[in-house]
């Protein structure tokens, strides 16, 4: 087992539950590699997961705290959890259906009270754990297990919703790009308020099988390269490019949603909730 | 350009200062390591893990020049590479 995930990670959870190839352990490493060179231990960091192939992959896999939600669900839990211990870094791994789907609204809201958490979006395509169906964010065109005639919705880009809704930070990288997913992740962690992360991995089962026809590990891997690239590996340009990078950096521009609350108790003259969350904070305040 | 490039090149430089192991026991036989080393380090083995696949071993271990690229792909966590520790000097007798 790598340096890092002996150091993070709960040994009774590895290897991952992830099919071979499958891009979810690489983000994974990634994320412990952005968490340790920020000097972060396993008790300055909340892990929270929803379902599917995403969350079933992290889940409890994080050895400090951690936490897996409902479907779509992650966020609430994650407000809940930010309020009652700010000080804490939230990092919230789900999938696209997880977020762009069910867990849209969530996902809006987060972002437009500009919530203390990093949202790592890491996008399949498709419903993966369920059989491949499509997702919002399969690309038009692809053919799935429930689009066998090609995906005829057009597809959703969830970096421009949390953007519009007020996210602080906001970036797109994908499973070929290391350095620059690490790069990204260190500063989302560094934002004291919304963050999100679209990260876009080869799932080989499902979408490989049914859009590309293939479950060779190699080829899938590929396939997301040469659209990050927007060349094939024989130099003809690609159906359509992902624009990776940062794509919006307003960090600590404006008051985290949970300092917002807590200030508002203050204010409002310091009802035993509020002392309570003073505690939290370390000071006592008498009720 | 491709991200998995077929053909390795002979690098002498640099060479023969890494420790590089892998968990067989936790490889998924992807195959991304093998493929994205630049060099020659990475083989199949002919018997199977308690997983089922038949893993990657670390095949020519002095031809890593410490690129990192094979533990950044990796998607089990199998792979450490690290610097050789210094050879202990010879004790004068
Ligand atoms: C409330 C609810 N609705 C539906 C489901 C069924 N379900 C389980 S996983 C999943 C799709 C997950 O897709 P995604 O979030 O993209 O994750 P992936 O499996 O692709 O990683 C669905 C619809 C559920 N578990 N809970
Ligand atoms: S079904 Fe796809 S996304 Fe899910 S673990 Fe397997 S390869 Fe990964
Ligand atoms: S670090 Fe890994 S990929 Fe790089 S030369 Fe060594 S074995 Fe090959
Ligand atoms: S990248 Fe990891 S899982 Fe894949 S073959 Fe190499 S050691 Fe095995």
């Amino acid at each position: 087992m790598n340096k890092l995930a002996q150091k993070y990670l709960r040994p009774s959870q590895i290897p991952t539950k992830a099919c071979h190839g499958c891009g979810i352990g690489m983000i994974e490493n990634w994320l412990l590699q952005a968490i340790d060179e920020l000097g972060l231990k396993q008790e300055d960091v909340v892990f929270g997961t929803g379902i599917g192939c995403v969350g079933r992959q992290t889940f409890a896999t994080w050895g400090g705290d951690n936490f897996g939600a409902t479907h779509g669900r992650a966020l609430a839990v994650a407000t809940g959890l930010k309020i009652a211990q700010p000080d804490k870094k939230y990092l919230v791994v789900v999938g696209d259906g997880d977020a762009a789907a069910i867990g849209t609204s969530h996902l809006i809201h987060a972002a437009r009270r500009n919530l203390g958490v990093t949202v790592v979006c890491e996008d399949n395509m498709g419903y993966e754990s369920t059989g491949g169906q499509f997702s919002p964010t399969t690309p038009a065109g692809y053919v799935t297990n429930s689009s066998p005639y090609g995906m005829v919705e057009p597809s959703f880009d969830p970096c421009d919703v949390v953007k519009a809704a007020g996210a602080t930070f906001v970036a797109e990288t994908t499973a070929t790009q290391w350095h620059q997913t690490i790069k990204i992740v260190k500063k989302a962690l560094q934002n004291d308020g919304f963050s999100f992360v679209h990260v876009r991995f080869p799932c080989n089962e499902n979408f490989g099988a049914y859009a590309l026809g293939t479950r060779d590990t190699l080829k899938n891997l590929e396939w997301i390269w040469e659209h990050t690239q927007g060349r094939t590996a024989d130099g003809k340009p690609t159906d359509f490019t992902w624009e990776t990078g940062i794509k919006h950096d307003a960090s600590n521009s404006r008051p985290e949603f949970s300092k917002i609350l807590r200030d508002l108790v203050r204010k409002a003259g310091g009802t035993p909730a509020s002392a309570a969350l003073d505690r939290v904070e370390g000071v006592v305040v008498d009720d | 350009m491709p991200l998995f490039k077929p053909e390795k090149k002979q690098i002498a430089q640099n060479a023969g200062k890494w420790d590089v192991v892998i968990s067989e026991d936790m490889c998924k036989a992807c195959g991304f390591c093998l493929q994205i080393c630049p060099v020659d380090v990475f083989a199949w083995r002919r018997t199977a893990n308690r997983l089922g696949w038949f893993p990657m071993y670390v095949a020519h271990e002095a031809n890593c020049i410490g690129c990192m690229l094979c533990y950044q792909i990796c998607p089990d966590f199998c792979i450490n590479v690290a610097p050789k520790a210094e050879a202990e000097p010879a004790v004068a007798s």
